[in-house]
């Protein structure tokens, strides 16, 4: 990241070879588009290479911060395309959810899994689809057929025991 | 969200669950307060595992071709803000009757440079150009050997679409565009496009405080009747200044 913040396109590209495939997955899941997709991950790229200098290591990896990137870049495109957008195309993966044991290739994915499986299977699921899928809490309500003030009450008590455990 | 606290508000914009009203508000907030924006890193380090459940999926290799074509017009650009960018600046010189715009016609060299490397992915470059200040975006598809657009966007409001290559519909099914605006999760329609040829679509609607983004939808015939896309958004730009 460091040699991409001084202008070095060889780092750039390597940093495209390891991440890209990534990113494109993470936004897929979101757009579930393959056109916008992509156009999410071009964007997110172009402003890794324009904003490298403003990374900080010491508040993340470096795919965090580019995941990150990637995630709200997606985010912003779907809310701000509209509800018609996210029934479109392809059915959530909701067998993937159920999967943590991906999470455990690092310490943290092991104390994130962890605390996730002291949440109720109903509530994890509710917060691995908001990350997962980006679904709004509009759209996890119509998903699940929940009022829209339980799905909200229930998502921040559950991000609240969250951070309890990840805390503790 | 009134009432509650910096950590639940960038819990829940990390986890990805505010609208583009809520969103856009913790953004703001974040960029005026440390704090905040400290909640919301601790939150991302927390939550970033989760997405070890998405698998890796390689992008068409087009989106590295695209990609490095922007960088290099980045990187000779003038005047650069953001991800706008200055068309360069050329004299004025007496052109004839039918001869493109210099913007224009750089634009579709480039336009055409990209369908034929035939591996283009949607994507929009917006160009401010110096004067009149119309703006232009290019939407084209991710598989080669099909269409997309031009568009102008002129300072009076007038788009200007120029359909290039082969565009792809059923009888029964138009184009349509809309504007996309931050800070709002339903888009406004802003007309249908053309298949072939020039289409010139006069609008009021097209946001005059925040960047937008252009979209394009493909809806039945005549377009969406509900006011919000309801068939597949199947292109998007990059952010447009208002």
């Amino acid at each position: 990241m460091q040699r991409c913040a001084q202008g070095d396109r060889a780092a750039f590209r390597a940093l495209y070879d390891r991440h890209a495939a990534r990113l494109y997955a993470v936004a897929m899941r979101i757009t579930r588009h393959a056109n916008l997709a992509a156009d999410t991950v071009q964007e997110a790229f172009i402003q890794i290479w324009q904003n490298a200098r403003q990374f900080d290591s010491a508040r993340g990896s470096a795919e965090g911060w580019m995941i990150g990137l990637t995630r709200y870049r997606a985010l912003d495109l779907v809310r701000r395309a509209g509800p018609a957008l996210q029934p479109l195309g392809e059915e959530p993966d909701t067998a993937a959810f159920d999967q943590l044991d991906k999470l455990d290739t690092t310490a943290d994915g092991r104390a994130l899994r962890q605390c996730l499986e002291r949440l109720e299977p109903s509530r994890r699921r509710l917060v691995v689809m908001a990350f997962v899928e980006g679904f709004s809490h509009a759209e996890l309500a119509a998903q699940f057929v929940i009022p829209l003030g339980t799905i909200k009450s229930t998502i921040r008590r559950s991000l609240a025991s969250l951070r309890e455990c990840l805390d503790a | 969200m009134s009432g509650t606290s910096d950590d639940d508000r960038a819990g829940l914009y990390v986890l990805g669950a505010l609208n583009a009203e809520e969103m856009r508000a913790v953004q703001l907030a974040a960029a005026r307060d440390p704090e905040l924006a400290a909640e919301i890193a601790v939150w991302e380090r927390r939550l970033a595992p989760l997405t070890a459940l998405v698998e890796p999926q390689e992008p068409p290799p087009s989106l590295w071709i695209q990609l490095e074509a922007r960088l290099m017009r980045i990187s000779g650009a003038p005047d650069r803000v953001a991800e706008v960018y200055q068309v360069p600046h050329q004299r004025a010189k007496p052109r004839r009757r039918g001869t493109p715009s210099p913007a224009l016609a750089w634009w579709r060299n480039a336009a055409y440079g990209a369908m034929a490397v035939a591996a283009v992915l949607a994507v929009a470059l917006v160009y401010k150009a110096p004067a009149p200040r119309s703006k232009l975006a290019m939407l084209l598809p991710a598989r080669p050997g099909e269409g997309g657009w031009l568009l102008t966007v002129k300072p009076n409001g007038e788009i200007v679409a120029d359909a290039q290559g082969a565009l792809s519909r059923g009888l029964d099914q138009d184009y349509e565009l809309w504007a996309g605006e931050d800070g709002s999760d339903r888009p406004v329609p802003l007309g249908l496009l053309s298949v072939t040829g020039q289409s010139v679509i006069k609008t009021s609607a097209l946001p005059t405080r925040r960047n937008y983004l252009l979209l394009v939808s493909l809806e039945k015939k005549g377009g969406s009747v509900s006011g919000i896309p309801t068939g597949p958004v199947v292109f998007s730009s990059s952010e447009v200044p208002p």
